[in-house]
């Protein structure tokens, strides 16, 4: 780890299925306006920018430069990175290099996604390969069926067991006014719910949303003096799994296993459960919210249904997991890995209302994507050391 | 701030379509290409900058399709979709941020894959400017006429470029059009867009480029003598062509102004040895030396005429041939720094030029160069 | 790099493609923008007070100053306007709404700062210059969209 880095501004859009009164561009700026009202900033005072989105759900080539004055950048330097799913976190990852660079002062990172615009699986299944692989690929809910088939199998889990998790994430998106689905859920909703790929239903996968996101980045000194309680990048990584579908591993999630023992390492934490005080993660569907809490570490294997069932990851729990409502209430897919990020900061800087976790000091944000990809961050209050 | 230096680098060779590979074998070639001038294992490699675009590969999150190629399993990997020279400062600040030592930088294009108009058709906002059917050359046709209306450039001028690059080309192995021309034979080739004529544009080309950087500690595993970054600098102005003066590249000037400020460059023209500019289109070459300010606004044809930017002029400009000879979209930019590491080391061959210490690499992205970005490069 | 292989064989090209039809969202500024144009006939362009700006099309927020600009700051501007630079195309592809040849002008509507980008016709493309004046036709059908001006022309030309 290089020079220190903290988030000190994080704005979001309203989401929702779809924002008909704005355009992409608009969409971005509602984000990047309330990202520096956040962080009482200017425009002027950002000196660079890193955005993301995937290509195919709008149909824009070179973002970058089409949103320049969506993201507040001209005349400033600007790239995009993106890698599918996991692209807001990319982007929250790009913008702490810049920083920890000392390239830049201050950085905005914009993650931003309308899904509405086209057709969301029909774009996913072009991921795959054009020669091999695309005549048999169904897109994303296929694939974590197949995941959370093997996972049922190996331990005994239910259906119901995986329902917990739509019904906590969509519960505590009643306290967020930003959510797109804002109902909660029971159990039986889940249960009675379309099926769409056994064992996955309706209400277990995440919905497409329109939406946006922007974090700001700034370095140690401005961080200090601009916010009363700046949320420190503790550690960030990142690991991709191969390109083929058929050489992954569906027992297991071990990228996600991979990015989490990374960032414990570099930020010191030995016992995630006792040391982390909240957790937002990218789970895309509820029995992700079973089987990666295993792949971070964070339960033994199999162990996850109890330890969501006994309340450990509710609010007021041990370890609360996505007060925000997480991806299965708000899925803008560019955006959706640096709203993980933002909620967290937004956790460690006290002002998440209604959904704040009492005293927050650590929290890890992860995302998702690509071909079974992880990318997995800590931030804290107390500074790194 | 530490130093960070080129140890590998590696291009395939540019063709209208290469056939017998497909773009992830391209950058496993280029990937151990690039590994074996550095004399590095992929192990020595701690993580890795992919450049990709699902529009020319046809395929969403096109990156996924190169991490086997690539060597990322298991490492720090992630993906700028633009120009490779973003790849590389994306690439460079990973190490300047303390978290790397080595990157692997690596860039693909198929342009023979896919159909070049549509795929630069999708680049324009979607609902002013891309009903209009505008596209790459359509958009540069434009910018080359301002140029003319506001500067008073001559087309002949820019036909010098042409002549130029494709005679350069001809002395390096890895170009796809090396020509022998003339200035006529440019001025009187098929009309594409007025002004701009077939000779005046890029072609189509299938390829790969990767380069390896490193902090000094790393750069000592290396059996190369590293070229180091002494400078970079980019920046972006508006989207919609008619809210820009496109006679003048101001993002050009700022990302210059960034670039040679972290340098220490004070007069590039005196200070600057060489330059690869992103010629994709002739009247580009030019353009881009008034905005990186080698000379006033409209005198770049005068550089030309006076044959200072040849391949033995006292400022050789693309001596590789430059993105006119090929222009594998993305991979263009990162063959610019590999072209200018060439140089330096001294190892470029029959385009060797006989001054190379320090050189400037450039590259765009957007159309117009809407976003520009510059990397300059030295011995020391 | 074509060696034996590929004088012996004949490589396999796997054609196929990407189908993917979008729906874009104009959004609240832009919707008022084709309204007018659609169905009054009018060219609207947003106005920043503070960089004194005339952006074509509305904006809204400026994108140099980033200031949200009022919806009562807009102002009709055009039809006319001077041809600022142009292009004449000689090449056909799939995107482009007419048969070349055709041009390309980037035109400086009476009464915007900031120039708008389309297509000329209907003209000797020969004679444009910078310069021009230039009316836009409208299409017969209007849909709402950046083509009910189906192009411009210039004044007093042929096609008008």
């Amino acid at each position: 780890m290089g020079r220190r880095v903290a988030i000190i501004g994080f704005g979001q859009t309203h989401h929702s299925a779809r924002r008909w009164d704005v355009n992409g561009l608009e969409l971005i700026q509602e984000a990047v306006v309330r990202a520096l009202d956040d962080a009482e900033m200017t425009l002027e005072e950002i000196d660079a920018v890193v955005i993301g989105n995937m290509d195919h759900f709008e149909g824009i080539n070179y973002v970058d430069t089409w949103s320049v004055e969506g993201a507040g950048a001209f005349m400033k330097p600007i790239f995009k990175v993106t890698t599918g799913g996991t692209t807001g976190t990319t982007v929250a990852i790009a913008a702490y290099y810049h920083v920890a660079s000392g390239l830049f002062n201050n950085v905005m990172a914009i993650g931003w996604e309308k899904n509405s615009e086209s057709d969301t699986t029909g774009a996913i299944i072009t991921c795959s390969d054009p020669v091999w692989d695309r005549f048999s690929y169904s897109g994303a809910i296929p694939s974590l069926a197949v995941e959370a088939s093997a996972y049922m199998r190996e331990y005994g889990v239910t259906e119901e067991d995986g329902a917990r998790v739509t019904v906590r994430d969509r519960g505590n998106a009643m306290n967020n006014p930003y959510a797109h689905l804002r109902e909660a859920v029971t159990i039986e909703d889940v249960m009675y719910s379309q099926m769409l790929t056994e064992p996955i239903k309706l209400l277990d996968i995440c919905p497409r949303s329109d939406g946006a996101a922007a974090v700001i980045f700034s370095r140690e000194d401005v961080a200090e003096k601009r916010c009363p309680k700046p949320a420190w990048i503790h550690a960030v990584s990142v690991r991709h799994d191969t390109t083929w579908f058929g050489d992954i591993d569906y027992t297991r999630l071990t990228s996600l296993e991979g990015a989490s023992k990374e960032v414990f390492r570099i930020a010191g934490i030995k016992e995630p459960v006792k040391e982390l005080d909240v957790c937002e993660l990218y789970l895309p569907y509820s029995f992700a919210g079973l089987k990666w809490m295993e792949s971070i570490g964070l339960c033994g294997p199999g162990e996850a249904p109890r330890f969501v069932a006994d309340g450990h990851t509710d609010m007021g729990g041990t370890l609360p997991v996505n007060p925000s409502g997480g991806v299965l209430s708000t899925n803008c897919i560019g955006a959706t890995g640096l709203l993980r990020v933002g909620e967290t900061a937004l956790q460690i800087f006290g002002r998440a209302e209604k959904r704040q976790v009492e005293g927050a000091r650590l929290a890890m944000a992860t995302g998702f994507g690509g071909c079974f990809w992880s990318d997995a961050l800590i931030v804290g209050a107390g500074k790194p050391q | 701030m530490k130093k960070v230096g080129v140890v590998g680098i590696a291009q395939t060779r540019f063709e209208r379509r290469i056939t017998d590979r497909n773009y992830a074998d391209l950058v496993y070639e280029v990937t151990t290409g690039a590994l074996e001038d550095a004399g590095m294992t992929i192990q020595q490699i701690d993580n890795v900058v992919t450049v990709s675009n699902d529009f020319l590969d046809g395929r969403t999150i096109s990156s996924m399709a190169v991490m086997d190629a690539c060597g990322a399993y298991g490492k720090n990997v992630s993906t700028v979709e633009g120009d490779g020279m973003f790849g590389v400062v994306y690439g460079a600040m990973r190490i300047w941020s303390d978290s790397f030592g080595t990157t692997l930088i690596v860039a693909h294009s198929k342009g023979s894959d896919g159909p070049s108009n549509l795929i630069t058709n999708a680049m324009f906002d979607p609902i002013y400017h891309r009903p209009l059917g505008l596209d790459a050359i359509s958009s540069a046709a434009l910018q080359a006429r301002a140029y003319m209306d506001r500067l008073g450039a001559d087309p002949e001028d820019w036909a010098r470029a042409s002549v130029k690059n494709h005679g350069n080309a001809k002395k390096n192995p890895f170009a796809q059009l090396p020509l022998d021309l003339t200035v006529e034979e440019v001025l009187s080739s098929r009309p594409v867009a007025d002004p701009l004529k077939l000779l005046d544009c890029s072609p189509i080309s299938d390829g790969a480029c990767a380069i390896i950087l490193a902090d000094e500690e790393n750069a000592h595993e290396s059996r190369q003598r590293p070229v180091w970054i002494k400078g970079v600098g980019y920046a972006a102005e508006l989207h919609y062509l008619g809210d820009r003066d496109l006679s003048r590249p101001i993002a050009l000037v700022e990302a210059a102004k960034r670039g040679y400020k972290m340098a220490g460059i004070g007069n590039p023209g005196r200070e600057i040895d060489f330059l690869e500019v992103y010629d994709a289109f002739s009247y580009m070459e030019p353009l881009w030396l008034e905005g990186l300010g080698f000379c006033e606004a409209g005198e770049g044809g005068k550089l030309l005429r006076d044959g200072i930017t040849e391949l033995n002029g006292s400022m050789p400009v693309n001596a590789s041939g430059g993105v006119l000879s090929a222009h594998a979209v993305l991979v263009a930019g990162l063959v610019r720094v590999a072209e200018v590491v060439l140089q330096i080391r001294g190892t470029a061959g029959n385009h060797q030029i006989e001054r190379a210490r320090i050189g400037l690499a450039h590259g765009i992205n957007g159309p117009c160069g809407q976003s520009h970005c510059v990397v300059i490069l030295g011995d020391y | 790099m074509e060696d034996q292989w590929r004088r012996e064989t004949k490589p396999i090209d796997f054609e196929g493609g990407i189908f993917m039809p979008y729906s874009w969202t104009v959004g609240r500024v832009g919707s008022r923008f084709f309204i007018e144009l659609r169905d009054n006939g009018r060219i609207m362009a947003s106005a920043c007070r503070k960089c004194k700006d005339i952006w074509v099309p509305p904006r809204m927020r400026c994108p140099v100053c980033f200031s949200e600009i009022d919806e009562d700051a807009w102002v009709e501007i055009g039809p006319e306007g001077t041809l600022r630079h142009y292009t004449v195309v000689r090449y056909d592809h799939k995107a482009q709404p007419i048969k070349p040849p055709f041009a390309y002008a980037i035109i400086d509507l009476d009464g915007a700062t900031r120039g708008f980008t389309h297509l000329v016709y209907g003209t000797e493309l020969e004679d444009l210059k910078s310069g021009t004046r230039l009316k836009p036709v409208f299409a017969l059908d209007p849909q709402g969209n950046i083509l009910d001006i189906e192009y411009f022309t210039p004044v007093g030309g042929q096609g008008g």
